[in-house]
């Protein structure tokens, strides 16, 4: 008796998975979950003693706005715009890692590392050449970039070596590879300032060249070639077509007759170059002076985007600007620190589930036959396109 | 051998915080489901607690002293509550949602950690100030009246300590006994090495994970109450570092082989590691190298028993994959 009570129980909703999805439709659910993100936000900001107009003015104004004159503001677009490269940047580092299955977490870890590298070679590098001249200026700079870019590359290789190795589990090690990067820096700024704790300045001529006064303008032209050098080596070269096969299944890539463990490795090495070559950036052209938070979780940010923008280079670049327009502006809203790593996370937890809606779809029999029998006009136009969308196929195979 | 002592006590005191959250994740995992979020679940427990324990001690006549048992269980409700809406999102977006486990655990160490450091570092919201006289009663629940150095040794260095850390080391054993020798433990097992077989010999795979999940997010929230009012004793709450000893508690699973009772020697071993800069009070660069022993200490043991593989040491065969029953 109750076995067939079982089989009588169907339940209300179950999931059904797309099979695929029109590019409108998915654009259409992604840009819902920004703004139902952002009203989430707005909610929040309202909980904590705000108006649910005076967010969207605040986070706009803080973005675009020029608070003296009323205008548009160049340096806070050009910040902005920066911010957003950077995230960019991090995000796209991830990709080839991502690409691979390899859960590089580590992005903080090795930004850092190639901040201490800069700040290294601005101690001791900088004061040692002739930085008056135009030549030396600049060869210092290919010397420190590339510096820094090693030292990402090995920070990223150490955890890269053993899961290739020995298939060692590379989340929490890249996860523990920040914590000591970070604490590597705090060091670092103890020996050379047991007092104080913190490095004002290092020489002036060691920072990037300011363009258009700002330094920022140099750092965003390097940022976007960076993107572009990566972007074309994930879709135009072998390595990028190895990537692929790797993330696949590594199976098949052994079969097809690519040495994986190289691959793992390599790949590392060029995510962690990347994230290196940021750090350089973020001290030499953001921020120009050491503290251990300069990344201040940004690396974390560039994981969440990377993941969440399915690891496509257009969506990567919109959620950059997002999280760069949510962190940039929440900071207005409310003075707290933390605050904006609260709208963040709840944005990314929007993102997250709109990837499930567009993945799959939720069906209820008893909901559609009940509205088949209650409203029988709204199905008719789609049975109908469904019918002669069957009748040639079943033609054809009945010709066969 | 006062630094020595000092060592062990401490340790054994931060112990607690590590033995709730890697227990908490030892119970999650086995289910099939790597919850990164950990830390942010400590961090949310504590936040819990400490909004309890506010709720409570601001709003009676006289902080200094209040009733033994409501100051105790109502931040232990609270705390368990939290961690339970917290394991709740958690198993919602990855066992419903489908999403991936690691993102969805990131993400809510993100927000755990933001939200709890916000409520912590502005005092518009909670008042701190009562909140150490509730700590005393966390100390001393069980032993009461003064331990001081007249004791012995042993009995100081093991008996001294709040409720919560004997209390953890019980859960931990309860919880190494069940998922070993009950047919819950078989039918938890059995989801996180393979889930569509489980599936169709009648066990709901779905409930299990959601009741894995939550039961670990609670019991591993019992860490953040505990570093709050116990180890930090209710004073400065934004002092405490929730976010890395969350991480270490994740790492602690890999050392302790799934097994809860080889986590409460982990905890303890990772303990003393993290303990060591503050008792041999270090300063300046010294203090902060040795601040990195505790993560050098994780990726060796992860080199360690990834290179020397056991039968015993694997992890679940499904672990951080999500079910989806029409994938099969």
């Amino acid at each position: 008796m109750e076995q067939v009570k079982k089989a009588k129980h169907n339940p209300l909703f179950h999931i059904v998975k797309k099979q695929d999805i029109s590019l409108r439709n998915k654009w259409i659910i992604k840009v819902a979950a920004i703004g139902v993100a952002f009203l989430i936000c707005a909610f929040i900001s309202m909980g904590m003693g705000g108006t649910f107009g005076g967010f969207f003015s605040k986070i706009f104004n803080a973005c675009f706005v020029n608070s003296r004159t009323g205008g548009a503001s160049a340096t806070k677009i050009l910040d902005l715009l920066e911010n957003t490269v950077i995230l960019l940047l991090i995000a796209l580092a991830l990709v080839p890692a991502f690409k691979m299955k390899f859960w590089n977490i580590g992005a903080e870890g090795q930004i850092v590392v190639g901040i201490l590298m800069c700040a290294v070679m601005q101690k001791y590098l900088g004061p040692a050449m002739n930085l008056q001249s135009a030549g030396m200026r600049f060869l210092f700079f290919v010397v420190t970039f590339a510096m820094s870019m090693i030292a990402g590359a090995l920070w990223g290789f150490i955890p890269a070596f053993f899961k290739a190795k020995f298939k060692t589990n590379e989340t929490l090690f890249t996860l523990m590879m920040n914590y000591i990067a970070i604490l590597l820096t705090k060091v670092v700024i103890m020996t050379w300032d047991p007092v104080k704790g913190d490095i004002q300045a290092f020489d002036e001529l060691t920072y990037l060249p300011k363009i258009g006064g700002s330094q920022l303008v140099l750092n965003l032209i390097i940022a976007v070639v960076v993107a572009a050098i990566i972007f074309v080596y994930l879709r135009y070269t072998k390595h990028g077509y190895e990537i692929n096969v790797v993330g696949g299944s590594q199976r098949t890539a052994k079969y097809v007759g690519i040495n994986v463990k190289k691959v793992i490795m390599r790949t590392m090495i060029v995510s962690g170059a990347v994230c290196g070559l940021i750090g350089c950036l973020l001290l030499a052209g953001e921020h120009n002076n050491l503290t251990s938070t300069i990344v201040s979780g940004r690396g974390f940010t560039g994981v969440m985007i990377a993941w969440i923008a399915g690891l496509g280079p257009i969506e990567i670049g919109l959620y950059s600007l997002i999280c760069a327009f949510i962190t940039k502006g929440s900071r207005s809203v409310n003075y707290n620190t933390a605050f904006p790593n609260i709208m963040l996370s709840v944005c990314f937890f929007v993102l997250i589930a709109c990837e499930f809606f567009v993945n799959y779809q939720i069906r209820s029999e008893k909901i559609e036959n009940w509205m088949h029998a209650k409203f029988p006009k709204l199905f008719k136009k789609k049975e109908e396109a469904e019918a002669n969308q069957v009748t040639p196929q079943v033609a054809k195979k009945e010709g066969k | 051998m006062a630094v020595f002592q000092l060592l062990l006590k401490n340790s054994i005191s931060l112990l607690t915080v590590f033995l709730f959250g890697s227990t908490g994740e030892i119970v999650t995992e086995k289910s099939g489901h790597l919850n990164m979020g950990i830390p942010g679940i400590i961090a949310l427990g504590g936040l819990g607690g400490v909004i309890g324990e506010c709720l409570y001690i601001n709003n009676i006549p006289n902080p200094a002293a209040p009733n033994v048992f409501l100051c105790i269980f109502i931040p232990i409700i609270f705390t368990i509550l939290f961690g339970a809406i917290a394991g709740l999102l958690f198993s919602f977006f990855t066992v419903s949602l489908r999403c991936n486990q690691n993102v969805v655990g990131l993400c809510l160490t993100t927000f755990g950690v933001a939200i709890t450091t916000f409520f912590f570092t502005s005092s518009k919201f909670l008042n701190f100030d009562y909140l150490f006289y509730a700590g005393n009663y966390f100390k001393s629940m069980i032993f009461p009246g003064k331990v001081t150095s007249e004791l012995n040794f042993f009995v100081e260095v093991l008996f001294s300590h709040g409720f919560l850390t004997y209390f953890a080391i019980l859960i931990a054993i309860l919880v190494g006994f069940t998922l070993k020798k009950t047919n819950l433990g078989l039918a938890i097992r059995s989801v996180g090495e393979n889930p569509s077989s489980a599936d169709s010999t009648g066990i709901n795979v779905t409930k299990y994970r959601y009741l894995t999940t939550m039961v670990g997010a609670m019991i591993a929230s019992l860490g953040g109450l505990y570093l709050i009012m116990d180890h930090g004793g209710g004073v400065d709450p934004a002092s405490m570092d929730m976010e890395s000893y969350g991480w270490l508690a994740v790492a602690l699973v890999i050392f302790s082989m799934w097994k809860p009772s080889l986590a409460i020697l982990g905890s303890f071993v990772f303990s003393i590691l993290a303990t060591l800069p503050n008792v041999m009070s270090f300063s300046g660069a010294n203090r902060h190298l040795m601040e990195m022993l505790p993560y050098v200490m994780t990726i060796i043991v992860l080199i360690v028993t990834s290179v020397f593989k056991f039968k015993s040491n694997k992890a679940p065969e499904s672990l951080g994959l999500s079910y989806f029953r029409e994938d099969r």
